[in-house]
Order: structure tokens, then C-alpha cells, then sequence
């Protein structure tokens, strides 16, 4: 698939003209992992949002559990889906880790870049950023799940 | 890891459990000692029994016992990986796409119906449970693996592959039929008109023929005579009457 089609099909690039796609594909790289590697860490430096092409991958998050700490998947990412979208807001840091399930492709576009294209053309920013809240309503959504489910475990 | 080993088998749809059970047993000396359907349960199990191998459907759900409240979740790389952390020993094996069909070719026979695989970019090599860790990919202490279902998979795709010939063979058996059905009703409409055509042929010339006999009999009847005309009659002068005209013929 091409990294037209990838980002055409993910619901945070949906409804951009031919124009603004050829922006973000202007901005992006296609990139590949193995089964049980980690595409991000979290509170790790945020650089890149990721549009998942091909693969599985679960987004952890840590608990304290006494003297360890455990990482509990919040979530399971799935073909088109966006991971990463610390990479647009301020501190800049992960929230959650991503692990590969499967092997996985992606393509990754360069927050930095998508900040700037985003400040320049308000029209675009608005359209992303509405899409983008959606993503950060559904996880957090899901934290809250698992941390009720923790919690009365 | 020489003689008998224990697993434990964790995965939620018992077809799943099911499939990799006789992947395990499949190998000489293995012996699954217990079944898990929750993260929970799988946690647990694996504390009491100690097994050797753990095998941990990805989708394994995380389940509190509470079934009114939904909060099921996804949790089988954390169950695989609370195992692979507290028992240091146990070799822990996550299963990413258990019950999905997957086309897999295997140096297996043909019998074997499901197995185990790792997946690399260069080639796809059943899982050895004996060399967990020589092979495959490795993180966290966690091996992830495939479960291939050969055998069911041929199956339905020897299905499906009859059934898209059965359409293609239909639609072209359809489209034979509407184009004779399309002949013959042209056909039969030739020969409607072929009739037609020969009726009035046969009605034209019949009719010629009957004109021109009609005439010549005709032109026979109407040889030139002289006729008085009748109402020239001659007026003497003395005649008081008034003269006779056509009218009074």
C-alpha cells in the first residue's frame, strides 16, 4: 500500500484535500519493526505519530505494583490506526509504550514538521486536531478502564 | 530442557486452547497440565503449577469476575509478561493471531492440523518448544509466535476457490444463454416478417393480375357508341311550353 492510501485511510488524515495529503506525505517515512519490539517508551521523547500500515500493537502504560513496576496494555492498535500523538502537543514525551505484536509497518510522520505544516495552514491544523481529539478521548477512555479494573482487581 | 515438560495454555475461545494444546502435545514429552480463559486465571495457574512452557493467546481478556461490569480488556502480553518476570524459569510463548486463518506453508506433514510458527522477514520456521529461545523472535523474555492452521485452511480455501469457478462458470453459462435467447427471438421475428413479406407478395401480384383482367375487360365494355342525346328535342315556335331542360330528363 502506498503512504497515500495508509494516511487516506486513517480517521486523523480524513477528509484532507489532495493537496494537504501531499503535504503529510512530504513529512513522512515508512518504517518496520518485529514482533515484541517498541515502536516508542514511554515518557520517551516524542518525535514521531505513527499510522500503523501492517501489524498489531499493544499501548501500555505502567503501574506501580509495590516494589515493580508492571505495564498494563490500554490498548491494542490495529491497521490505520495513529499512535504517537504526543508528538503534536506539548511536553513532547510519550504517554503510553508501544509494543509490537506482530511484525509492523508503519509511516511515521515527523511531529516537528506536522507542528510547523499545522501553525501555517490553520485550516489543515483545525482538521487534524479535531481528528486527533477523538484518538485522545478513545485512550483516555480506556486508561480509565483499566485503571477501574486494576483497582477493583 | 531435556525429558517431560509442563505447559500451561491460556487463550479464551476454547477452539483456540484447543488447536494449541495439539500443537504442544504434537511434541514427544510434552504435557499440558493446565487451561486458562482469563489473564487472571493464566497468572494464577502459572504461580501454583510452575510449568516449563506458557503459551498466552495475545487476546487473552483481563477479567475482574465482576461480569456486570464491562470492563474486559485486552491483556494477554501482560499476563505473559507478569509470567515471564516472576517465574524466571518458565518460558513464556505469546500467540499473536490465534484463530485466524493463516496461509502457512510447513516442513510439517500433512496430518498436522495447527502449529506453531515464528515469523521472520526471511522465511517462516515452526516453533521447537525444545529450543524456545534459539530461535524466533525474542523481547521482554517473551517469544512470539503464530498458530497456523494448515489444514483447516486448505479446506476452505479449496472451497472457495470451487465456488468463485462455480460463479465465473454460471455467469458465462447466463451469458450464453440470454445471447441464444437473443437469437432465437430474432430468429423468430425473421421469419414472422419472412411471412409477411410473402403475404403481401402473393396479395400484391394476385391483385395485378386482377387489375389488369379487370381492366382489359373493361376497355372491351367501353367501345364508343352514338348515342342521341335525349334531351335535344327540337321547340317549334308554336309550342308554348317551356323548353325542356336536362333537369326534365
Amino acid at each position: 500500500m502506498t503512504t497515500r492510501n495508509v494516511l487516506k485511510q486513517c480517521s486523523i488524515f480524513e477528509g484532507l484535500s489532495e493537496i494537504e495529503l501531499e503535504k503529510i506525505m512530504a513529512i513522512s517515512r515508512s518504517a518496520q519493526w518485529e514482533a515484541g519490539d517498541a515502536i516508542f517508551s514511554e515518557m520517551g521523547s516524542a518525535a514521531e505519530m505513527y499510522v500503523l500500515e501492517k501489524g498489531r500493537v499493544a499501548l501500555q502504560m505502567s503501574l506501580p505494583a509495590g516494589q515493580v513496576t508492571r505495564r498494563v496494555t490500554v490498548d491494542v492498535a490495529g491497521k490505520n490506526e495513529a499512535l504517537g500523538w504526543s508528538a503534536l502537543v506539548e511536553p513532547k514525551r510519550y504517554t503510553l509504550s508501544a509494543i509490537c505484536l506482530e511484525p509492523t509497518s508503519v509511516v511515521a510522520v515527523d511531529g516537528a514538521k506536522l507542528r510547523s505544516l499545522l501553525e501555517a495552514d490553520q485550516g489543515l491544523g483545525y482538521k487534524i486536531l479535531r481528528q486527533l481529539i477523538n484518538v485522545v478521548a478513545s485512550r483516555l477512555d480506556e486508561t480509565r478502564k483499566v485503571l477501574l479494573s486494576e483497582r477493583l482487581a | 530442557m531435556a525429558g517431560r515438560l509442563r505447559a500451561l495454555v491460556a487463550s479464551e475461545p476454547t477452539q483456540v486452547r484447543h488447536l494449541l494444546v495439539d500443537a504442544l502435545e504434537r511434541e514427544p514429552g510434552v504435557v499440558v497440565v493446565g487451561q486458562a480463559d482469563s489473564a487472571v486465571k493464566a497468572v494464577g495457574l502459572a504461580r501454583s503449577l510452575r510449568p516449563e512452557v506458557v503459551l498466552v493467546d495475545f487476546q487473552l481478556p483481563h477479567r475482574i469476575g465482576l461480569d456486570a461490569v464491562p470492563l474486559t480488556r485486552t491483556s494477554g502480553l501482560d499476563a505473559a509478561m507478569d509470567i515471564s518476570r516472576e517465574l524466571g524459569k518458565t518460558k513464556v510463548l505469546l500467540v499473536t493471531n490465534a484463530g485466524l486463518p493463516v496461509q502457512q506453508e510447513s516442513v510439517l506433514g500433512k496430518e498436522v492440523e495447527a502449529f506453531l510458527y515464528t515469523q521472520t522477514a526471511a522465511a517462516s520456521q515452526p516453533v521447537d518448544i525444545r529450543k524456545l529461545f534459539d530461535g524466533g523472535v525474542v523481547a521482554d523474555g517473551l517469544v512470539f509466535a503464530k498458530l497456523g492452521t494448515r489444514e483447516r485452511i486448505s479446506d476452505s480455501n479449496r472451497i472457495i476457490e470451487i465456488s468463485e469457478k462455480l460463479v465465473a462458470f454460471s455467469s458465462l453459462v447466463i451469458l450464453g444463454g440470454l445471447g441464444l435467447m437473443v437469437t432465437l427471438f430474432l430468429a423468430s421475428a425473421g421469419v414472422f416478417l419472412a411471412a409477411a413479406g410473402a403475404a403481401g407478395l402473393l396479395l400484391g401480384v394476385t391483385a395485378r393480375v386482377a387489375g389488369g383482367l379487370a381492366l382489359k375487360r373493361r376497355k372491351s365494355a367501353l367501345k364508343p357508341e352514338v348515342v342521341k342525346p335525349k334531351w335535344l328535342k327540337v321547340v317549334r315556335d308554336d309550342d308554348q311550353e317551356r323548353p325542356q331542360t336536362m333537369l326534365d330528363i
